[in-house]
């Protein structure tokens, strides 16, 4: 294995588990991603899958979305069931219903099939990138930054979001998405921005995971605050979180 | 139903009125047989040698006038004219005689016998009566007139039967007319449901438990539907299916691309940049291979809704504009009103991109390429036919808000046919500043795999299919694509689609219908 940049003294943070039933994918896959400091283990069909995902012993999932017996996206729901760690989905090229649903389940992200494996790596460390709680600089600390827009509470350190004083889960992609609308509260973020800060890539023009993921938060979060809309979109440049009225 | 309903009761009607035809007009015109006509005759000769006896008596004791009384008594009583006649021919009782009856009376006394005349309505008989005084007198009677004929002549007695008859005759025709009409309409609907993609449409038992002709046709339509049910899925399948296979091995070439150049040497680099392009390009030129058969087939299955395609060419030419300013060429929106058209966002995406990235591709570098949304009222346009199917009640799903949108009005029907809903064309301009194709070759680009002949085509890249997708895109939507050169250089290609002004019905529209790619 390669040499870790950073010391780690959670191993668990660089394995990786892959559900995918193409097995000479799959060896090629970890092949590919040992060298980039990350430990593979791929698994070959739905029932395993969801046993290992939620095994807890893993950063990220990365899943196919084409598996034999029930399909990939019945595996991401029942991962999402318990729990909101990262997943990445693989789906097939041109199918825009498999991405979106994925998305909407839960996914983090997804790259279709076939990928560029350049493109996988950078996917996956943008996600893990999202997952990792804050630490401040100097004392390597847990930051317990909290950010408090109208009725929702975001705990950096704890990567927790409440609404109201309710709990909200969301995935590690959905917190930063959230995290970079509250601090930018009444102000519109771009879509640049956002793919650059969340999804960690330059915003590809026909890239529409952006939209999801706001469709998910909307849902999450409620639609509106009061009278309204929570978040809005503003066509053609981004999104703005509405600041609440005079208190 | 109108038209069969008539033709039945016409057709009961003929029947009707032959039948009553053959059977009244002989007994009118025609001559009795032979018995009946015997019959007649006796009766004639009984009641005339009775009445024309008693006549004659009354005319020779009592005089003209009580004859005269006696004649018209006779005639109210059972409806027979009398009439008289000595031996010159003259009409003694002072009475016009009908016509012919003089001859008759002349013949008669000839004769010596009863004479019948079957003239007109009234038969007319007559025999020779010897008064007291060895006088000779003919008594001509008038009968009455055949059952048949009174019957005929009278209104009152034809006009209620009559009456009775057309309800009867309407009544029936009517439900003979829904009794073929309803089933033949349900397998006309179903036909139409299935022509327009849904394979699972059946007439059941509706038809199929009738035991006659019709029965058998709706049992048939079934085991069609299932027939072709299969064959599409099977389709899709197989589509799928070859999505799938031929892009793993795709997929694990890419992996192991990214393997060699993990491990590879500078001077290998370069080679494996270029085996990683060819492979992308394989790959969307599958991607594009399985749209374009999907469209062919008609087994894309097309849900529609409403596209604010304003918003969707607004999007477009922003994406154009952020990809071709990677290399020096800029999409501008020149012009965009609001209009709506009907159909599913993800294809006409397809169809407008692939246009505004071939321009692109192909305008000078340092140009512009020229993006209009023009909507104007007019009767028709493109081809009118589209073959989205509309369903009554959509789910519009926008980003997680659901919303139920209507069909158009004035959408008839399981094909489709938008005519109706579609008042306006939303006509998509364009332009760019590239080198234009000859003009033999304007109808050829939308072929799949047209390339021209151009040298530059190689290096420009890009698979040949974008327009054909385009085009059987448009074609889906009752639209209509065309290319041009324009007068001072650069390509116009036109992307007709029927739809209407404005924008699309809230919630849906805004540029929620927008599908996802990549």
């Amino acid at each position: 294995m390669a040499e870790m940049s950073e010391p780690k003294t959670d191993c668990s943070a660089n394995r990786l588990l892959v559900i995918d039933d193409d097995v000479e994918l799959c060896e090629l896959v970890a092949e590919y991603l040992e060298p980039e400091g990350f430990s593979v283990q791929a698994v070959h069909d739905a029932e395993h899958g969801v046993e290992q995902a939620l095994s807890k012993g893993y950063a990220l999932v990365v899943l196919d979305v084409m598996l034999p017996g029930f399909t990939g996206f019945e595996v991401l729901r029942r991962i999402r069931a318990t729990s909101e760690m990262p997943v990445l989905m693989l789906t097939a090229r041109g199918d825009d219903v498999d991405r979106i649903v994925g998305l909407e389940i839960g996914a983090d992200d997804y790259l279709p099939k076939p990928f560029n494996p350049r493109e996988l790596v950078a996917r996956i460390r943008a996600i893990l990138r999202r997952a990792k709680p804050a630490r401040d600089g100097a004392t390597g600390a847990v930051a317990s930054d909290r950010i408090v827009v109208g009725d929702v509470e975001l705990d950096l350190g704890a990567r927790t979001v409440r609404r109201a004083a309710e709990p909200v889960l969301l995935t590690a992609v959905e917190f930063s998405f959230l995290e970079v609308l509250l601090r930018a509260a009444g102000r519109v973020v771009t879509r640049e921005e956002l793919s650059k800060i969340v999804l960690d890539r330059r915003l590809s023009p026909y890239d529409r995971s952006l939209d999801v993921h706001v469709s998910n938060l909307r849902k999450k979060l409620g639609h509106t605050v009061g009278q309204a809309e929570r978040i809005k979109t503003v066509r053609g440049v981004g999104y703005i979180y509405a600041v609440p009225a005079s208190p | 139903m109108r038209s069969l309903f008539l033709k039945i009761f016409l057709s009961f009607w003929l029947a009707s009125a032959l039948i009553v035809g053959a059977l009244v007009l002989p007994a009118i015109w025609a001559p009795l047989p032979g018995q009946v006509e015997a019959r007649a005759r006796a009766m004639a000769e009984t009641l005339l040698t009775r009445y024309g006896n008693e006549a004659v008596d009354v005319l020779e004791r009592k005089g003209q006038s009580a004859a005269d009384e006696y004649v018209e008594r006779l005639e109210n009583a059972i409806d027979i004219h009398v009439f008289v006649f000595n031996e010159s021919g003259d009409e003694v009782l002072g009475r016009r005689a009908p016509v012919g009856a003089r001859d008759l009376a002349a013949r008669s006394a000839e004769s010596g016998e009863t004479e019948i005349l079957h003239s007109g309505r009234r038969p007319l008989a007559a025999q020779p009566v010897i008064g007291s005084a060895q006088h000779r007198y003919v008594v001509v009677a008038n009968m009455p007139a055949g059952p048949m004929h009174e019957i005929v002549s009278d209104p009152r007695l034809w006009a209620m039967p009559m009456a009775i008859v057309a309800m009867v005759a309407c009544i029936v025709s009517y439900g003979l007319a829904r009794y073929l009409t309803s089933p033949v309409r349900r397998l006309r609907n179903a036909t139409r449901r299935l022509a327009g993609g849904d394979f699972a449409t059946r007439v059941g038992t509706a038809v199929g438990k009738r035991r006659d002709e019709i029965g058998d046709l709706g049992r048939d339509f079934d085991f069609m539907a299932e027939r072709i049910e299969l064959l599409m899925s099977s389709q899709r399948q197989l589509l799928q299916d070859i999505s799938h296979e031929l892009r793993s091995p795709l997929a694990r070439l890419n992996v192991a691309l990214g393997l060699a150049g993990q491990r590879a040497g500078p001077e290998v680099v370069g080679a494996l940049d270029r085996i990683e392009r060819e492979a992308e390009r394989l790959n969307d030129l599958i991607g594009q291979l399985l749209t374009v058969t999907r469209l062919e087939c008609g087994t894309e299955g097309v849900e529609s809704v409403h596209i604010d395609l304003s918003g969707l060419v607004q999007e477009i030419a922003a994406d154009g504009d952020f990809e071709a300013s990677t290399s020096k060429r800029r999409v501008h929106l020149v012009d965009c009103e609001d209009c709506t058209v009907f159909g599913s966002p993800q294809l006409l995406r397809s169809a407008i991109e692939n246009v505004v990235r071939n321009a692109v591709r192909y305008t000078a570098e340092q140009t512009e390429v020229e993006v209009t949304l023009r909507c104007a009222k007019q009767p028709s346009c493109g081809t009118g036919v589209s073959s989205v199917r509309p369903r009554a009640r959509r789910p519009c799903h926008k980003m997680g808000q659901l919303a139920l949108v209507p069909a158009p009005q004035g959408v008839s029907g399981a094909l489709g046919r938008w005519r109706d809903g579609a008042d306006s064309c939303a006509v998509i301009r364009v332009r760019d500043h590239g080198p234009g194709v000859p003009d033999a070759a304007l109808t050829e680009i939308f072929r799949p795999f047209y390339r021209s002949s151009d040298a530059r085509d190689r290096k420009t890249g890009g698979g040949g299919l974008g327009l054909a997708i385009t085009e059987r895109a448009v074609r889906l939507h009752g639209g209509a694509v065309r290319a041009t050169n324009a007068p001072d250089g650069g390509l116009v290609v036109e992307i007709r689609l029927p739809g209407r002004e404005g924008k699309s019905d809230p919630p849906c529209g805004s540029g929620g219908e927008r599908g996802t790619r990549d």
